[in-house]
């Protein structure tokens, strides 16, 4: 572990300076480092965080790896870099690179740097320094390793096991809301009150226009007069009101928040110190998560960033082609499987085209003609601004479904494949199942990160969950540890609502001789029903049995009349 | 902040080093305190270094994920892709493996076996003939017999000084030397190169050489293995299991020697012998009825000569039985049609399956051609429950060569 010298510095201090000429926005100090192979696979582990806390799993990951690489080693790779969102941001390198890598490598990382720092995204990165913090993390589980022993490792491994569902939205949203309170009376009315009376859409909208015109007629007195007529319909909304203001405390932003609000056990004054550990645990999950969402995006950013630089530098004269090759081999697509480098490249150049020339526009968008279309040229020049506008306020979902269009499918001759076995030939088989950018958009969303959506709620002291129903399943085979888990976390009765397919129809394929050549000419998925489950936790125990109320039916239907 | 807390200046100081034995320890613990244990270790083979084992543990940290293997383990899978392919058109495959009926395959004849791929051989023989031939130390063939002419290439290995197709920079710049060296260009009792004057080095166009096109055939040795076995009921269970495990592992040296080019045909015999047209059925085929151990030797016979195949292929005939036979008079013609067989093949090897030698053991052994022909004829005998190292040990008695040392 070496610090780059002074000469390398120099350059990717020349480096930063063209690339905030170009527009790119980091903080003045960074930090590079140079990595032997082992070290690699040691900081791995760590999520190239050197400050982690110790955990034994990460051993084992280290071990596994170290044991991996004497299989099979690696070969040193030149592109390799690793950045990481700290204060300042550090970079990893394998090797000494020759001084034009190192001004390429240097771009890409740069650009990396810039997506962490301003990509909305990662806002409750900015005020402190990861690195930092993980460093007086890892000093406060030291300090209970030795006061507690394994308990402690257990109180780990059981916040681990619910850390994916931390929430992210939940807590960026708070992190927006300056001063959170209550809301007002009339945040209330509308957002509480009338949404449990069940009144059709077009009531509530009857309801807000008469809202508007009290308020806009009166501006003093409107709300006031508006209540005062609403209070004679619904005598109890006064009442209600007060006590939501009374009985008003900030929400838990996910499970794990719930489970150290409300335990019983981890409530308890000797089991204070579990509750440190859990947020240690759900913090530095909070710092993971939007590295893996915006995954295709930041990759992207650094390969259009790299690619744009470089090819600007007078460092590249003399080594067009090994350029080439090198950046080949980062972002060229792959025939088979989803290449983040390359997608997210195209999809940044093709956004910076496409507004360049109008296309962004709803005008565009609202025109049919062919011809019209392919003419469509506005010469608007608000290309770049566009990309830095994207990059600072999407993330991987967003990104995917707003820009990718089938003129950027056709473009690139992108596909979603299919594997089939074919039982004649007995083997399985690749074919390209469909080139609408719908399908291929759903795909590249499908692979994208997405955890279960587990809500908590106390009943009675039992601590019951519920997985909401999104078309699939949880892993079988880990609920049962995940549950005994929460269980010692809870200090009871845990439950946990979910559902499970069934399949009723086998999946088939129907093959035939087209020119000369098999194709697949249809294709039929299993049909599955999904049943409610309700598992119970208790004493280490885990039993499961079906649920079978309309509440549990009604939620399923809901889900796929929506996807319909 | 301060980055010496941060980048300490040991390396690894910041890791807590614990061992693989300790970490297990410490797993043992979880059952004690009402936990399932957590790590597995796995232990894998490192290749090119030896015979070492590589223990590596994993670990899965169990929450609640999604689920997405697919619903039914026939259904499509999907992935991105680019490039050519209408919609419906296949790009590619991979054969399957694992595939039901391996294995005990109780239902279909009572026999494990081996796995699918070429003839139903699992994963690729090349690779496995290469790891036994080295870690198991089979010996290489010395000689692979005949070679056919199987390709002509042009090649750019002649040379030429004068004219020709690329300039071979190394060549030309050793002559340029010598005669600059000869005229008094450059001094003789030069050391360092850096002095050499190359602006005013003399290029005589002899002294360019290039490389030039030339005629290359390449030949390669092919073969033809015939396996044959007993597939009376008396070989059921066991016996056949051994033959059939014994012959892959052949299969597989003789596809490493060869390069891949290895062809194969499958022949089984009870009384009457008969052609099967792959592994699968040569391995999972039952019969009711006796032996007779002539009746595969003269079926091989016929057909090698009928398709003249001894003119294009090295041959290899690879038999396995329990030993029974009709009766004497009918061992002494199988061995009768083994001496045929002898005068084509470049290896004959015989393993009999059982506890004793039996009826046609002894004829063979009588007859004397194991002794006269040690080159072409071996024989072994393995019991039912000899384990892998025996079989090894079997194949290098059939393919060792003599005067090659193990």
């Amino acid at each position: 572990m070496n610090i780059i010298d002074q000469h390398a510095k120099k350059l990717m201090e020349r480096c930063k300076d063209r690339a905030r000429e170009s527009g790119l926005r980091f903080s003045d100090e960074t930090l590079e480092i140079i990595l032997k192979n082992e070290e690699i696979v040691r900081l791995e582990a760590k999520g190239f965080i050197p400050t982690m806390y110790d955990y034994w799993v990460d051993e084992v990951r280290t071990l596994q790896g170290i044991g991996a690489y004497e299989i099979f080693p690696r070969r040193t790779y030149g592109m390799f870099e690793i950045v990481t969102n700290a204060r300042p941001p550090i970079s990893y390198y394998n090797v000494n690179n020759p001084d034009w890598l190192n001004v390429m490598i240097f771009y890409h990382v740069l650009a990396h740097i810039d997506f962490f720092q301003n990509n909305a995204m990662f806002r409750n990165t900015w005020r402190d320094d990861f690195a930092g913090q993980a460093l007086a993390d890892k000093r406060t589980i030291a300090k209970l390793r030795r006061e507690h022993g394994r308990w402690l490792e257990y109180t780990i491994e059981f916040a681990r096991a619910i850390d994916n569902l931390v929430g992210f939205h939940a807590e960026l949203a708070k992190s927006m809301d300056r001063t959170p309170e209550p809301l007002p009376k009339a945040g209330f009315y509308f957002d509480v009150f009338i949404q449990g009376k069940d009144l059709p859409q077009s009531e509530f909208f009857r309801e807000m226009e008469l809202y508007n015109r009290f308020v806009s007629e009166d501006s003093e007195q409107g709300e006031q007069r508006f209540f005062a007529l609403k209070q004679a319909k619904y005598p109890e909304l006064g009442a209600l009101y007060e006590r939501y203001r009374k009985e008003w405390k900030q929400s838990p932003s996910d499970a794990i928040e719930f489970i150290m609000q409300n335990s019983p056990f981890l409530n308890k004054a000797e089991n204070e110190w579990m509750k440190q550990v859990i947020e240690i645990v759900r913090r530095t999950s909070l710092y993971f998560q939007p590295q893996i969402k915006t995954k295709i995006m930041n990759e992207g950013w650094a390969s259009y960033w790299h690619e744009q630089l470089f090819m600007q530098n007078e460092r590249i004269s003399g080594h067009e082609v090994q350029f080439a090759v090198n950046n080949a081999q980062i972002t060229a697509l792959n025939r088979l499987g989803l290449n983040p480098y390359a997608v997210g490249l195209r999809l940044f150049q093709y956004i910076e085209e496409q507004a360049d020339q109008g296309r962004l526009s709803h005008e565009f968008k609202r025109l049919r003609d062919i011809t019209a279309r392919d003419k469509y040229d506005q010469n608007t020049g608000n290309g770049k601004q566009s990309v830095f506008d994207v990059r600072e306020q999407m993330d991987d979902f967003l990104f995917i479904h707003l820009f990718l269009d089938q003129d950027f499918v056709d473009r690139h001759k992108l596909f979603v494949s299919e594997r089939r076995f074919n039982p004649i030939a007995k083997r399985w088989e690749y074919y390209v199942k469909s080139r609408k950018a719908e399908d291929y958009k759903r795909m590249v969303t499908a692979t994208l990160y997405h955890p279960p959506s587990v809500t908590a709620e106390d009943s009675n002291g039992t601590l019951s969950l519920h997985h909401h129903f999104e078309g699939q399943r949880l892993v079988p085979e880990y609920i049962q540890s995940t549950m005994v888990g929460i269980a010692h976390l809870w200090g009871g009765t845990v439950t946990l609502r979910t559902y499970e397919p069934t399949v009723t129809t086998q999946p088939s394929v129907e093959m035939a001789i087209v020119a000369g050549a098999p194709r697949v000419v249809r294709v039929e998925n299993p049909q599955a029903t999904w049943q409610a489950v309700r598992y119970t936790a208790n004493d280490k125990k885990v039993t499961k049995e079906a649920l079978t109320g309309e509440r549990e039916l009604a939620e399923v239907a809901a889900w796929f009349s929506e996807k319909r | 902040m301060n980055y010496s807390t941060l980048v300490p200046q040991t390396p690894h100081s910041y890791f807590a080093a614990s061992t693989l034995d300790e970490l297990l320890q410490r797993d043992a613990q979880r059952k004690n305190d009402g936990f399932f244990p957590r790590i597995n270790v796995t232990k894998v083979l490192a290749p090119g270094t030896g015979f070492d084992i590589v223990l590596i543990p994993t670990t899965v940290e169990e929450k609640f994920y999604h689920d997405t293997r697919p619903l039914h383990p026939m259904s499509g899978q999907e992935q991105t892709g680019s490039g050519e392919g209408e919609e419906g058109e296949m790009i590619g495959y991979e054969p399957a493996e694992g595939e039901s009926g391996q294995g005990s395959g109780k239902k279909e004849g009572s026999q494990a076996g081996a796995g699918e791929g070429e003839h139903g051989l699992g994963n690729d023989p090349y690779e496995i003939g290469k790891v036994i031939t080295k870690k198991l130390r089979l010996p290489n063939l010395r000689h692979k017999g005949k070679q056919f002419l199987a390709d002509r290439q042009f090649e750019l290995t002649d040379r030429n000084r004068g004219s020709g197709q690329l300039v071979d920079q190394r060549r030309t710049l050793d002559n340029l030397i010598r005669t600059n060296m000869l005229l008094g260009i450059i001094p003789p009792d030069t050391t360092d190169f850096t002095t050499i004057p190359f602006d005013n080095l003399l290029v005589s166009p002899n002294d360019i050489e290039y490389r030039i096109l030339s005629v290359e055939p390449t030949y390669e040795s092919r073969a033809l293995v015939f396996f044959a076995r007993d597939y009376s009921a008396s070989m059921q269970g066991l016996p056949a299991e051994q033959v059939v495990k014994q012959q892959i592992l052949i299969y597989s040296w003789l596809v490493y020697q060869y390069q891949r080019k290895v062809e194969t045909r499958f022949f089984l015999h009870s009384e009457v012998s008969k052609e099967v047209p792959d592994f699968r059925t040569y391995f999972r085929l039952l019969t009711e009825g006796g032996t007779r151990i002539e009746s595969v030797f003269s079926h091989i016979n016929a057909v090698v000569e009928a398709e003249n195949l001894a003119r294009d292929y090295n041959i290899y005939i690879f038999y396995g039985g329990d030993g029974d036979d009709l009766g004497e008079a009918f061992s002494k013609r199988a061995v009768e049609e083994i001496e045929k067989a002898l005068s084509y093949v470049n290896r004959l090897g015989i393993t009999i399956v059982n506890d004793q030698e039996r009826s046609f053991s002894a004829v063979l052994s009588q007859s004397g051609i194991l002794a006269k022909k040690p080159n072409l004829i071996r024989y072994d005998l393995i019991s039912k429950d000899a384990d892998q190292d025996r079989l090894i040990k079997g194949i290098n008695k059939l393919v060792s060569e003599i005067g090659v040392k193990k």
